[in-house]
């Protein structure tokens, strides 16, 4: 036992979970802050004793969210623990079961809000799509760490399977944006590894040609809407996207809840309204604020310095990530690490241009901010995998980098 | 050149750092630089316009007693929130099964196949303290929210429910999930201490809240009834003084004068601008354009009246009209069944009853504004409009006729059902008027025909009022001065005499009377003023000579005094009228409807009035019937303090 905590604390990286920290404090403290209804009146989430609402009785969400962490600290011990080589080795059993996991909630699971993402463990709400995000960083580590073949246009092909599968599953249930993320995390990969950047431009320039094709036949009216809107709101293209009074009623009605955040986010001023007092500038007529537009919850109470803040701990996360990437000679290790990058990185990137109007509304959480359950449990994995990676710097003589 | 590991992860790095800093300039673009815009928007949305409801106008009688107003009043609404429902419909054959969170499962229970079409959650927890609080078993009150519930369901789906299997299949879930769900009420008015402690506290009853209504009291009663008509809730689409949409339920008027009235009672919604600080609760009032509120009305008719003329028809299915003759001003209007405003629903549901056990609706109900709207043959109360008709147009004053008892066609034809009820020998307007002989109006009536001077017959009776609106019909106006080409002659001549198509209302032969008393038509209005505003007087001239017209009201004033409605003591308040039996039916089935029209001069305070009762369905005749209620109804009439009304 004794042995297992000396190894635990001997495992933490400190550069790495020292932002990862700041985040989730700040998570917490915004979640405080936010408000929700009860019985026709407002009560702060920082309220601790159960609180009906909707269908079932929740917790107030800090609540909630540190009941989460706790039961995060069990997988993320052991994601410490055992060696990662270990993990990595396993990699395509714990692809197949993630992908069983999938196929599962597809079929079997219980539909809510239309959609079957969810599935029940012990009473906990699971969704094995955030699951599959890390399950895929791994699995391609674990292909691509020996291979070269990426290093050519044709062998380009040999990972894509891979990614695939999740990128065509994952929408199904539907869940675009997180199937979605697949591919950058798998370019980003690649990248590193040592495939042709033009080779990956080629490849993302024909992905963009064949963007109208799926737009028309391949994304669900309430998607196209999302794209429309985020279109139409752009200054010069308002008029040539939107005729139709109709549609334009109905683009308001999807840019409402991008509309509430710029409002949020613009309202705060240089130092914002300070902590707490969010909801009574502009908060609370932003929907899912404790969820995917959490950023709209910084931006008012912490104005610019608030946000920067937050995007400063991203930004010192990442390169915490990567800096583990550069100093670890192992190719998988550093994949590993890169995949985490990547992850983190366009999560965060995708989630904050969303709500300044920057891209199409998605439902992509920011990552140790957002409310999300599952998206937090796999965050800590993902951090706790990179501590490992960190923890077990290789000593041998590798092949070199990636060329 | 190719890149090496560390190249890479640098050049990934400073793309992030880039992406950093491409999200900051935006960022900074949105919080600093347009700050100000911003600010503004989030300003624009803590404030909204709210409309707020005009008070509704108040109708007071004419000595300025209540008979309807407004009052606040409370409604417990089920929350939408609260009430999602999971509700499961078989898309093979329609079996709809409501049930809570906990009890899905299975196949349907209906054809046994696999259920489809989730809709959302129930949950109902702890109704303990609302069904405390309205004094409810809790399983009642479950079985009323759920039966709420169930209604709302079969609303939103019931478009579903309508549509073949296979198209039902092909409708997709998101598509009829996206209903809106809306608060529901669930209690109506309930009492200010359960509003109290659910508005107070809403932790303890999640699934409630109070919604302040404005009720509509009717306090003018049975007497009022056909008068005062009902309301409605109705939700209007206004514009905010920015022009945004909102919509708002006012009480709208649906019948009688709160219906013909409803422009200058509702009123005007005026706006409140709010601020709202969510956290704090706290509203502050940026702006208000206070709501104009409705115009209060005042009636010409009094409670005591309308009393005495209930209290006149002593039970009798019938009706009474009074009107003050010179002005026109409705003095009573009072219609027999009647019914207390309370009762509406049962009333309603009674006569639709009857209905459909008779087929067709009854000939006379509880809801049938009689005196208004209610058309009868008149009998040998219009013989004076007859008179005035002929002798107006040429005929001599003088003229007399031959009674036997029986009247002759131009054939020489003896035509029984319009001889008269005794032998009079020779008669002439007076004696006529007097006893109501038949012949003696016929003669006239032919005279007139065969002159080709039958279109001055309907002109002067249009002149009096008889086959025109009064403007107090609460129902569709009926055309009944028409005759039909069959039998047109014998139609025509039976009109004479009030029998025949001929119909009228009582109100229409109280206004008839008025003219005939004046010499001038008066227009019939209920509303002595609408705010400050009184009611202008209209009266049309009957074009009728004066002397004639002063033959006949002498004529009139001997028929209590020696004619058919002497011995009943209405001489003593110098009443001139006429009576009327107009026979319905045959045999056995025969019955009458029995009048009494006329007028009298003014008196204690009381204008000159005209009126005219009817008493539906009786064996009598009109002086026996009527005479003994109008001298009773005089009695109280004359002997209570009148306001020169």
């Amino acid at each position: 036992m004794r042995t297992t905590l000396v190894h635990l604390q001997r495992s933490l990286h400190w550069p790495v979970l020292a932002p990862a920290g700041l985040l989730l404090a700040c998570g917490l403290l915004v979640l405080a802050g936010l408000e929700i209804p009860v019985g026709g009146k407002w009560v702060a989430g920082w309220h601790l004793r159960q609180l009906p609402v909707g269908r079932s009785a929740v917790a107030a969400w800090p609540l909630r969210r540190l009941t989460v962490l706790a039961v995060a600290v069990g997988p993320a011990a052991f994601a410490l623990l055992v060696p990662y080589k270990a993990i990595v080795d396993r990699a395509y059993l714990l692809y197949g079961a993630n992908m069983l996991l999938l196929v599962f909630a597809l079929v079997a699971s219980e539909a809510r809000n239309n959609t079957k993402r969810w599935i029940t463990v012990f009473g906990f709400d699971f969704q094995p799509s955030e699951l599959m995000k890390l399950t895929l960083v791994v699995t391609l580590a674990r292909f691509i760490r020996f291979r070269s073949s990426y290093k050519t246009f044709k062998g380009l092909g040999t990972p894509s399977p891979l990614t695939l599968m999740p990128t065509v599953l994952i929408p199904k249930q539907p869940d675009l944006s997180t199937g979605l993320l697949c591919i950058p995390i798998l370019f980003t990969m690649l990248f590193v590894a040592g495939a042709r950047p033009r080779h990956l431009g080629t490849i993302a320039l024909l992905g963009a040609l064949a963007m109208y094709p799926v737009y028309e036949w391949g994304l669900k009216p309430y998607q196209k809407q999302r794209i429309t809107g985020f279109l139409a709101q752009l200054p010069g293209f308002e008029g040539r996207v939107v005729e139709d009074a109709i549609v334009k009623e109905m683009l308001e009605k999807e840019n409402y809840q991008l509309g509430k955040s710029k409002i949020a986010m613009g309202a705060g001023g240089w130092t914002g309204v300070g902590a707490g007092n969010g909801e009574d500038q502009a908060l609370y007529r932003v929907p899912e604020r404790h969820n995917d537009f959490i950023s709209p919850a910084v931006g008012p109470e912490g104005g610019p310095l608030g946000t920067v803040t937050v995007l400063g701990l991203l930004a010192w996360l990442l390169l915490a990530v990567l800096g583990v990437a550069g100093r670890q000679r192992d190719p998988a290790g550093r994949l590993i690490c890169v995949g985490v990058a990547a992850l983190f990185g366009f999560q965060a990137f995708v989630n904050l241009a969303m709500t300044i109007g920057l891209m199409p509304v998605t439902g992509m959480t920011l990552p140790f901010l957002s409310y999300g359950r599952s998206s937090i449990v796999v965050s800590v994995l993902a951090v706790a995998l990179v501590c490992n990676v960190a923890a077990r710097p290789s000593y041998e003589f590798g092949r070199g980098d990636f060329d | 050149m190719t890149l090496n590991f560390p190249q890479r992860l640098r050049l990934l790095s400073l793309l992030g750092l880039a992406a950093c800093g491409f999200l900051f300039l935006r960022l900074f673009w949105l919080q600093v630089v347009e700050h100000g815009h911003w600010s503004e928007q989030a300003e624009a949305q803590r404030a909204g316009w709210r409309p707020v409801t005009a008070p509704r106008g108040v109708i007071l009688d004419r000595r300025g007693r209540v008979l309807a107003r407004d009052e606040a009043g409370f409604d417990l609404v089920l929350r939408a929130a609260a009430w999602e429902g999971r509700l499961w419909i078989c898309t093979h054959c329609s079996h709809r099964r409501y049930y809570k969170q906990g009890e899905e499962g299975g196949r349907c229970p209906n054809c046994r196949d696999e259920k489809r079409g989730v809709m959302r959650y129930a949950d109902f927890r702890d109704l303990k303290p609302a069904a405390r609080l309205l004094d409810m078993a809790e399983a009642d009150l479950l079985a009323l929210v759920e039966r709420r519930v169930d209604q709302a369901y079969r609303e939103m789906i019931g478009d579903l429910l309508e549509m073949s299997e296979e198209r039902r299949e092909r409708v997709k879930e998101d598509e009829w999930q996206d209903h809106g769900w809306r608060d529901r009420r669930l209690v109506r008015d309930v009492s200010y201490e359960v509003a109290r402690e659910v508005e107070l506290h809403p932790e303890r009853n999640p699934a409630f809240r109070i919604r302040t209504v404005h009720t509509r009291r009717n306090e003018g009663g049975r007497e009022f009834v056909h008068i005062l008509g009902r309301v409605r809730e109705h939700t209007l689409e206004i514009a905010s003084p920015e022009g945004q949409k909102h919509f708002t339920d006012v009480t709208q008027g649906a019948s009688g004068l709160e219906g013909g009235l409803d422009p200058v009672l509702r009123g005007v919604p005026g706006w409140v601008r709010l601020h709202r600080a969510p956290r704090r609760r706290s509203r502050a009032v940026l702006d208000e354009r206070p709501p104009i509120p409705g115009l209060d009305v005042r009636l010409t008719l009094t409670v005591e009246d309308q009393r005495l003329g209930i209290d006149a028809l002593a039970g009798a299915q019938g009706a009474l009209a009074v009107v003050n003759a010179d002005t026109g001003a409705v003095l009573v209007l009072v219609s027999e069944p009647g019914y207390l405003p309370e009762n509406y629903a049962s009333e309603l549901a009674e006569i639709r009853r009857v209905k459909e056990i008779l087929g067709r609706w009854p000939n006379h109900h509880a809801m049938h504004d009689a005196a208004a709207s209610g058309y009868y043959a008149p009998g040998s109360i219009f013989k004076p409009f007859t008179a005035l008709a002929a002798l107006d147009s040429g005929i001599p004053l003088e003229t007399h006729a031959h009674c036997d008892g029986s009247f002759y066609n131009r054939k020489g034809q003896r035509l029984d059902a319009l001889k008269c009820s005794g032998v009079h020998g020779d008669v002439d307007l007076a004696q006529a008027t007097r006893v109501s002989c038949n012949i003696y109006f016929q003669n006239l009536m032919a005279r007139l025909v065969e002159e080709r001077r039958f279109d001055h017959f309907v002109q002067v009776a249009h002149r009096f009022g008889v086959g025109v609106p009064t403007g107090l019909e609460t129902e569709a106006f009926r055309e009944t001065l028409t005759f039909e080409e069959e039998n047109w002659w014998y139609g025509v001549v039976a009109s004479s005499i009030g029998q025949g198509a001929l119909e009228c209302s009582p109100a229409q032969m109280a206004r008839a009377y008025a003219a005939l008393a004046t010499g001038r038509l008066p227009r019939l209005h209920l509303v002595a003023q609408v705010g400050s505003r009184p009611t202008a007087v209209e009266r049309t001239p009957v074009g009728v000579s004066e002397p004639l017209l002063a033959r006949l009201r002498d004529a009139l004033r001997e028929v209590p005094r020696t004619g058919t409605a002497a011995g009943f003591g209405l001489e003593q308040w110098d009443v001139a009228c006429k009576t009327g039996t107009a026979q319905k039916g045959r045999g056995a089935n025969r019955t009458h409807n029995a009048w009494m029209a006329g007028f009298a001069p003014p008196r204690h305070g009381r204008p000159r009035i005209a009126f005219a009762m009817v008493v539906l369905d009786t064996p009598l005749h009109g002086g026996e019937v009527c005479a003994p209620r109008l001298r009773e109804f005089f009695r109280q009439f004359y002997s209570a303090e009148g306001d020169g009304q």
